[in-house]
C-alpha cells in the first residue's frame, strides 16, 4: 500500500491500477501543448512576480499540469468545476485567454475579472470555471451545490472539484462527502496530492497514510491514481464523470502529483530538499508526456514546433498584460451588488 | 529696585516674536551683556541680554510664548529683594500707518502692533476687518492669547459678521479631485453605480450623496430611492439657540424641563494643528492671474548667458552723476531699456494673441513685477506696476521711474492706473539671488523677461575658432548674468522668441549712449 | 443584467386587509415565490418533514416535494456553501438557520465566500441567496441561542440585511428578497412569530421594496430609529411617554439594516431636532452607532442634541429570566434613554 502523504513516493508508484486506453497521438499533442501552455504562464508570471509587478500571493501550479488538462480533456465545457487558490492551470485547461489571465494576476482592467479578482480568484464560467477559491476546501460544498442544481433540474451536468492535501482536513470537506453520497450527487471529488500543504509537508500533521481511503468511511468510491500521466488522468476522471452522469453518485479520485515551483511567490521551500525534488523531476508530467509522444512516433520537430508556437503565445499574453490599462478607480465601488 | 528685562524693538514691521529658550533660571546670577534668552522672530533670531549684574528674580514669560517689543520679560536684582508685581507692559511707540491715497489691489495695511494684548496674526486681522478692538476680548489661548475663536465668538455675540472667515473655503486641493466622500462611495457599492458614469467631466470629489442614488433610481430601475434630500440644507436651519426647545409635561416627581443648551464650541482646525490664513485680496488676484495664464498660454522658456561687463562699468562711470540728480541707477533700468531693444528687434514679443489675429502693439509699456516683502507665514505679494512708454524714455527717464515706482509699490501708494496696460514685462528675481526662473506671463501678454543674479563665471575668452582650440584660449571671470524668457508659443516661435534675447544681449553687451 | 431587485408593488388600497400572525406571513411568502418561481428551493435542519423547528417552512414539503424542500445534516458550512453553488448556477436557494447563532457555524461561507463572490469574480457570477432564521432574546435561550445578529451581517459589504417587525413588512420583504438577484439576509424573531397584524389576503400580490423605511408613529420631540422586534417595543415606549410625559416621540422601522434608508431618518430628524437608535442586538460597534454616525457625517445641522443609540450592553446572554430582562434593551430601557434626552 503506497503511503500517499510521502514525498519519496512517485506518481507512477500510485496505488490504482486502470485500464489505460491511449488516447489518439494528436489529441495527445493538443493535451501537450496546453501543458506546455500552462508550464510557460506560470513560468512568466513567477518572473513578474520577481520583478515586483505582481502583489499579493501568487500560486503556481508548476509540475501539476497533467491534473488540469486531462480532466479538461475528461468533461464537457458544460460540467461545473471549482477549484483551489492554485487554480491558474485549471483555467488554461478548460481555455481561459491567457492575456486576460496574467493581466487578472497584476490587477488590470482587461483581466476576466477586471482585476479584482486576482491570482487567487479565477474563474470563467463561460468554460465551466465557476471559481477558485482563496480559502482551503470552500470551493468543495460549491461544486456540491452546483451538482445539487444539476441534479434539481434533471440536467446531465457533472461537477468535478479541485481541492489539495491540506482540504482534507477541513470540516467542510467531510460535511460535503456526508450530503454528496448522501444524495448521490453528480460529483468527481478530485484531490491534487501534492503532499505538501503550504509549506509543511502533509505527513507531519496527517493521521490516514492513503488519503484516498478518507471518503471511503462515507462510501464514497475512490481511487488513487499517476496525476502526472495526463492519460491516465483522462482515463480516470471519464470514468468518474461518467458515473455521475449515470446517476450513480460522487468518486474520489487521488491524483499523485508534485509541485516543483514553491508553495507560493517567494517561498523559502526550507521545507525539502533538492534530492527530493531531483527525484520528483524524473517523473515530471511535461517529461512523463513527452517521451510518450516521442514513443509514439511524434517527431521532435513537431514538438520544437508547439513549443515555439506556445513561447510567441505566452510572450504576447504578458505584453497585452503589462500593457493593459489599470482599471479606473471608480470600479472600486462596483460589483458588491448585482444591479 | 528690580529691574525690568523688555523686548527690544524687533525692527521694522516685527510686531511679536516667539521665546525660543530661556538661557538662565530664576535665581541665576548673571552679568551685564549675559545671554538671557532667545527670541525668535520671522525675520531673525535674537539674544537678549541681561542689561545689568545681578540675580534673576523672575522670569515672566515662559518658552514658546508669543511676546511684543516692549514687554517685560524678566526682573533682576538683589538676591534678597522681594519681588514687585511687574509693571504694566508699556507698549512702544507704533509707526504712523503709512498714507494712503488710492485703493490698489493690495489689502488694507496691518495695524499698528498692539503689544498690550496678545493675538495670533489671524485673530488681528480679523478683528481689524471687522472693526473691533482687541481689547473688547477675551483670550483663552496661551497666556491670554486671543485666537481667531476668541474674536469670533466675540463677534457673534455682538451679531455682526466678520468678513474674511464668511468666505467658504472652495474645495480642496487638485490632487484631492478624485477623492469621493465616504457616503458617496457607500452609496455606489450599496447600488452598483458607476461613479464615473454619474460625474461626468466633474471631479468624483464633487459628488454629493443624492448624485449617487438620483443616478441608481434611474438607470436601475429603483424608484424608492430619494433623488433630492427632503430634508432642509445647513443653511436651511436655524442655529440651535433659536429653535423651541418642545413642551414636556411631566408628573410632579418628574424632574423639570431644561431648555437645550447650544452645543459647546469646539475648537476648529485653524487652532489646532493649522492656520487659515484668509486670502487677502492680492493673493487671490496672483493666484487667480497666474493659475489662468497657466492654462491659458502655452509657456516656452528661454535662457540666455549676457555678458555684463558694458553694463557694469557704465553704471560705475555714471552712478555718482544720476546720484547727484537724484537718480539711484540700477541695474533694472538697463534691462528695461536692453528690454525695449528686443521689442524693436521682434515687435511681435510686444503683443496680444486674439481670436482675429495677434495684435501688435504700438507703444511699450514695460511692467516691473515687484515683489512685496513677506508676512510671518512667508506669504509675499506681488505687483507689476507699469512703466509706459518705455520706448521713449532715456536711462535716466527710466531709472527715475523704476525708483519711485518700486518706492511706492513697497509703501502701498501706487494708483490703480499705474497697475494697468502693461504690454510686456521685466521681472529682476536675482535681486533675490536666483539664477534663472521661468517666469508665468502677465495676461494677455506674450513675453516676459527674467533676470537672474550678477555673478562672476568662468567664460572662455577665444580669438580664433569658436570650437576649435587656439594657442590664444584663456579663461576670464566674468560678471555674467542668465535672461529667461518666457514666451506665448501662440504667438513667438523658438527662433523668434531667440531673436528677441539676442537683440537684448548685444543690447547689454554693447552698451552705448549716455 | 436582470430586472430590477428590488421589486415594488404596493397593495391595492381596496383590498379589504386581514389579521394575520408573521408565522403566517413568512409561510405564505416562501409558498407563494416557490410558486412562482421553479428555481426557489429550501434547504435547512428539519425544514422539510418537521416543517421548521418554528414551523415556518409548515406544509412546504407536501406542495413542493422533498426536492425543494430539502433536510440537511447539521452542517451549516457544508449547506451554505452548497447553496452558494446552485446559486452560482441559476438556482434560488432560501436557506434556513434554526438559530441565526449559527451563523457563525457558517461564517466562512457566508462572509468570505457568499458575499464576497460578486466583487471577487468581477461581476461574472452573482448570489441569489436567501438566509433567512430567527433571532433574539425573550424565551430564555441563553447565550449561544438568543443574540442578535444583523449588525454583524451588515458589517460586510455585499449583503443585504433586512429586519422586518410586522407581517405585512415580513411578506413583502421576504418576496422582495427571494426575488433579489443578491445575498439576503432574512432576520425573524422568535418573540414577533406569534404577533398578529394586517396584511392583504393570500392571493393579493405585493411586495415591499428592500432599503426602505416606514414611519411607524408620528411625533415632533425625538426620532427614534428601530426596526425588528424592538419596533413593537418603541411603539409601546412611545405610547407610555406620550400618556405620562407628553413626549412625542416618531418611531422610524428601518426595516433593512443595509442599504439603509437615512433620507426617512433625517427628514424626520429635521422635525424633532433628536436621534436615538434603538436594536436588541450589541450596542458596540453595532447598527446604532452607524446610524448615529451617518447622522454626523450626512446631517450634522439637523441634530438639536447629541444623537445616541440604545443596544444590548456587552454581556452574554443570561438565562435567567430577571437578568435576561435586564439586559434586553426593551421598553423600559428605551423610556429611560427617551426622557434622558429630553432632558438634556
Amino acid at each position: 500500500m503506497s503511503a500517499s502523504i510521502s514525498p519519496q513516493i512517485l506518481p507512477s508508484e500510485a496505488e490504482t491500477r486502470l485500464e489505460v486506453q491511449p488516447l489518439p497521438l494528436d489529441r495527445l499533442q493538443q493535451m501537450y501543448r496546453t501543458m506546455f501552455l500552462i508550464r510557460r504562464v506560470e513560468e512568466s508570471l513567477l518572473q513578474a512576480a520577481e520583478e515586483g509587478k505582481i502583489g499579493g500571493a501568487m500560486h503556481t501550479a508548476i509540475g501539476m499540469e497533467a491534473n488540469a488538462v486531462g480532466a479538461a480533456h475528461a468533461t464537457r465545457p458544460d460540467d461545473y468545476v471549482t477549484c483551489t487558490y492554485r487554480g491558474h492551470h485549471h483555467a488554461l485547461a478548460r481555455g481561459m485567454d491567457p492575456g486576460q489571465a496574467i493581466a487578472e494576476v497584476m490587477g488590470r482592467a482587461t483581466g476576466f475579472a477586471k482585476g479584482k479578482g486576482g491570482s487567487m480568484h479565477f474563474v470563467d464560467p463561460e468554460h465551466g470555471l465557476m471559481g477558485a477559491n482563496g480559502v482551503v476546501a470552500a470551493q468543495v460544498p460549491h461544486a456540491a451545490g452546483m451538482a445539487l442544481a444539476a441534479q434539481l433540474r434533471g440536467e446531465d451536468r457533472v461537477a468535478l472539484t479541485f481541492f489539495g492535501d491540506g482540504a482534507l482536513y477541513q470540516g467542510v470537506m467531510h460535511e460535503t462527502f456526508n450530503m454528496a453520497a448522501k444524495w448521490k450527487l453528480p460529483i468527481v471529488f478530485y484531490l491534487e496530492n501534492n503532499r505538501y500543504s503550504e509549506m509543511t509537508p502533509i505527513w507531519r500533521t496527517s493521521s490516514v497514510e492513503a488519503l484516498y481511503r478518507f471518503p471511503r468511511a462515507y462510501g464514497i468510491e475512490s481511487m488513487q491514481i499517476d496525476g502526472n500521466d495526463v492519460e491516465v488522468v483522462y482515463t480516470a476522471v471519464a470514468q468518474a464523470v461518467e458515473r455521475a452522469r449515470a446517476g450513480e453518485g460522487p468518486t474520489f479520485i487521488e491524483a499523485l502529483t508534485y509541485r516543483l515551483a514553491g508553495h507560493m511567490a517567494g517561498d523559502l521551500e526550507t521545507y525539502r530538499t533538492e534530492e527530493e525534488k531531483a527525484l520528483q523531476r524524473q517523473h515530471e508530467p511535461l517529461m512523463v508526456l513527452r517521451n510518450k509522444l516521442l514513443e509514439r512516433g511524434a517527431r521532435p520537430e513537431e514538438l520544437e514546433a508547439i513549443q515555439a508556437q506556445v513561447e510567441e503565445e505566452v510572450q504576447a499574453a504578458v505584453a497585452f498584460a503589462e500593457e493593459s490599462p489599470w482599471p479606473d478607480i471608480a470600479q472600486a465601488y462596483t460589483d458588491v451588488f448585482y444591479l | 529696585m528690580a529691574i525690568e528685562v523688555r523686548v527690544p524693538d524687533l525692527g521694522e514691521g516685527v510686531e511679536d516674536a516667539t521665546i525660543s529658550r530661556w538661557r538662565v533660571a530664576e535665581g541665576d546670577p548673571v552679568q551685564a551683556g549675559d545671554v538671557l534668552l532667545e527670541l525668535a522672530t520671522d525675520k531673525v533670531d535674537t539674544e537678549i541680554p541681561a542689561p545689568a549684574d545681578g540675580t534673576v528674580l523672575k522670569i515672566l514669560r515662559a518658552e514658546g510664548e508669543l511676546v511684543a517689543p516692549g514687554e517685560v520679560l524678566a526682573l533682576l536684582g538683589d538676591p534678597d529683594e522681594e519681588v514687585p508685581s511687574p509693571a504694566a507692559p508699556t507698549p512702544q511707540e507704533a509707526p504712523a500707518p503709512p498714507g494712503q491715497e488710492t485703493p490698489v489691489p493690495e489689502p488694507t495695511p496691518p495695524s499698528p502692533p498692539r503689544a498690550e494684548v496678545k493675538a495670533t496674526p489671524v485673530a488681528r486681522r480679523i478683528a481689524q476687518e471687522a472693526g473691533i478692538s482687541l481689547d473688547e476680548i477675551q483670550g483663552t489661548g496661551p497666556g491670554g492669547q486671543i485666537t481667531k475663536g476668541d474674536v469670533l465668538r466675540h463677534l457673534e455675540g455682538r451679531g455682526a459678521q466678520p468678513s474674511a472667515p464668511s468666505e467658504p473655503v472652495q474645495g480642496l486641493p487638485d490632487e484631492f479631485a478624485d477623492v469621493a466622500s465616504l457616503p458617496v462611495r457607500r452609496a455606489a457599492a450599496d447600488f452598483n453605480v458607476d461613479l464615473r458614469a454619474v460625474a461626468g467631466d466633474r471631479p468624483l470629489s464633487s459628488l454629493t450623496r443624492h448624485d449617487v442614488l438620483a443616478y441608481a433610481a434611474r438607470h436601475k430601475g429603483l424608484d424608492h430611492l430619494p433623488t433630492a434630500p427632503r430634508y432642509p440644507g445647513p443653511q436651511e436651519v436655524e442655529p440651535p439657540s433659536a429653535r423651541a426647545v418642545p413642551t414636556v409635561h411631566r408628573p410632579a416627581q418628574e424632574p423639570t424641563s431644561a431648555a437645550t443648551p447650544a452645543p459647546e464650541r469646539l475648537p476648529g482646525p485653524e487652532e489646532e494643528d493649522e492656520i487659515l490664513v484668509p486670502h487677502t485680496r492680492m493673493r487671490r488676484l496672483v493666484a487667480e492671474n497666474t493659475a489662468r495664464s497657466a492654462f491659458t498660454a502655452p509657456h516656452v522658456t528661454t535662457m540666455w548667458d549676457v555678458d555684463m561687463r558694458a553694463v557694469l562699468a557704465h553704471r560705475k562711470a555714471h552712478k555718482e552723476a544720476f546720484a547727484r540728480r537724484g537718480v539711484h541707477l540700477t541695474l533694472t533700468a538697463y534691462l528695461v531699456k536692453a528690454l525695449v531693444a528686443g521689442v524693436r528687434a521682434v515687435p511681435a514679443a510686444n503683443a496680444t494673441w486674439t481670436e482675429e489675429g495677434i495684435r501688435i502693439k504700438r507703444r511699450v509699456h514695460v511692467g516691473l513685477a515687484v515683489a512685496l516683502p513677506p508676512d510671518e507665514y512667508g506669504l509675499g505679494g506681488l505687483i507689476v506696476p507699469v512703466i509706459r512708454d518705455a520706448d521713449e524714455l532715456s536711462l535716466e527717464g527710466i531709472a527715475r521711474r523704476v525708483n519711485d515706482l518700486a518706492h511706492r509699490a513697497r509703501t502701498h501708494q501706487l494708483k490703480a492706473q499705474e497697475l494697468q496696460g502693461g504690454t510686456i514685462t521685466l521681472t529682476n528675481y536675482g535681486t533675490s539671488g536666483s539664477r534663472f526662473q521661468t517666469p508665468i506671463l502677465v495676461q494677455p501678454q506674450v513675453a516676459i523677461l527674467g533676470v537672474g543674479t550678477v555673478e562672476k563665471r568662468p567664460v572662455v575668452i577665444s580669438q580664433g575658432h569658436p570650437l576649435e582650440p587656439n594657442p590664444g584660449d584663456a579663461l576670464a571671470f566674468v560678471p555674467m548674468t542668465t535672461l529667461a524668457l518666457s514666451y506665448d508659443h501662440r504667438v513667438l516661435d523658438g527662433a523668434t522668441a531667440d531673436a528677441f534675447c539676442r537683440a537684448v544681449k548685444e543690447a547689454l553687451e554693447h552698451w552705448e549712449g549716455e | 443584467m436582470t430586472a430590477p431587485v428590488m421589486a415594488q408593488a404596493a397593495p391595492e388600497a381596496a383590498v379589504q386587509m386581514r389579521k394575520t400572525t408573521y408565522i403566517q406571513a413568512v409561510n405564505e411568502a416562501l409558498r407563494e415565490e416557490m410558486r412562482r418561481d421553479e428555481s426557489v428551493f429550501i434547504l435547512g435542519e428539519d425544514v422539510a418533514h418537521y416543517g421548521g423547528l418554528f414551523r415556518v417552512t409548515r406544509g412546504l414539503l407536501d406542495e413542493f416535494g422533498p426536492q425543494r424542500v430539502i433536510d440537511t445534516p447539521i452542517s451549516e458550512q457544508g449547506f451554505m456553501g452548497m447553496a452558494l453553488g446552485a446559486a452560482a448556477v441559476g438556482m434560488r436557494p432560501v436557506v434556513e438557520l434554526m438559530y441565526m447563532d449559527f451563523t457563525l457555524v457558517a461564517a466562512d461561507q457566508i462572509f468570505n465566500q457568499i458575499a464576497k463572490y460578486h466583487y471577487m469574480t468581477g461581476g461574472l457570477i452573482h448570489l441569489p441567496i436567501v438566509v433567512r432564521g430567527q433571532q433574539g432574546g425573550g424565551k430564555r435561550y441563553g447565550s449561544q441561542h438568543s443574540q442578535c445578529v444583523e449588525g454583524l451581517y451588515a458589517h460586510f459589504p455585499g449583503i443585504r440585511v433586512v429586519v422586518p417587525a410586522t407581517p405585512y413588512d415580513a411578506k413583502g420583504l421576504l418576496k422582495s428578497a427571494i426575488r433579489d438577484d443578491n445575498p439576503v439576509v432574512f432576520l425573524e424573531h422568535k418573540m414577533l412569530y406569534f404577533t398578529r397584524g394586517e396584511a392583504p389576503p393570500a392571493e393579493v400580490e405585493y411586495t415591499v421594496p428592500i432599503g426602505l423605511a416606514d414611519v411607524k408613529r408620528t411625533g415632533q420631540d425625538l426620532t427614534l430609529v428601530t426596526y425588528g422586534y424592538c419596533l413593537l417595543q418603541a411603539l409601546e415606549a412611545a405610547d407610555a411617554l406620550a400618556a405620562r410625559y407628553g413626549i412625542q416621540v416618531e418611531v422610524v422601522d428601518l426595516r433593512t439594516v443595509n442599504p439603509m434608508d437615512t433620507d426617512t431618518i433625517w427628514e424626520s430628524v429635521a422635525k424633532t431636532g433628536r436621534l436615538l437608535a434603538v436594536h436588541e442586538s450589541y450596542a458596540n460597534c453595532g447598527v446604532g452607532a452607524e446610524v448615529v454616525a451617518r447622522a454626523y457625517e450626512e446631517a450634522p445641522h439637523l441634530l438639536r442634541a447629541p444623537a445616541r443609540r440604545l443596544g444590548m450592553a456587552p454581556v452574554s446572554i443570561p438565562v435567567s429570566k430577571p437578568l435576561e430582562d435586564e439586559i434586553l434593551p426593551w421598553k423600559q430601557q428605551i423610556m429611560a434613554a427617551v426622557l434622558e434626552m429630553m432632558r438634556a
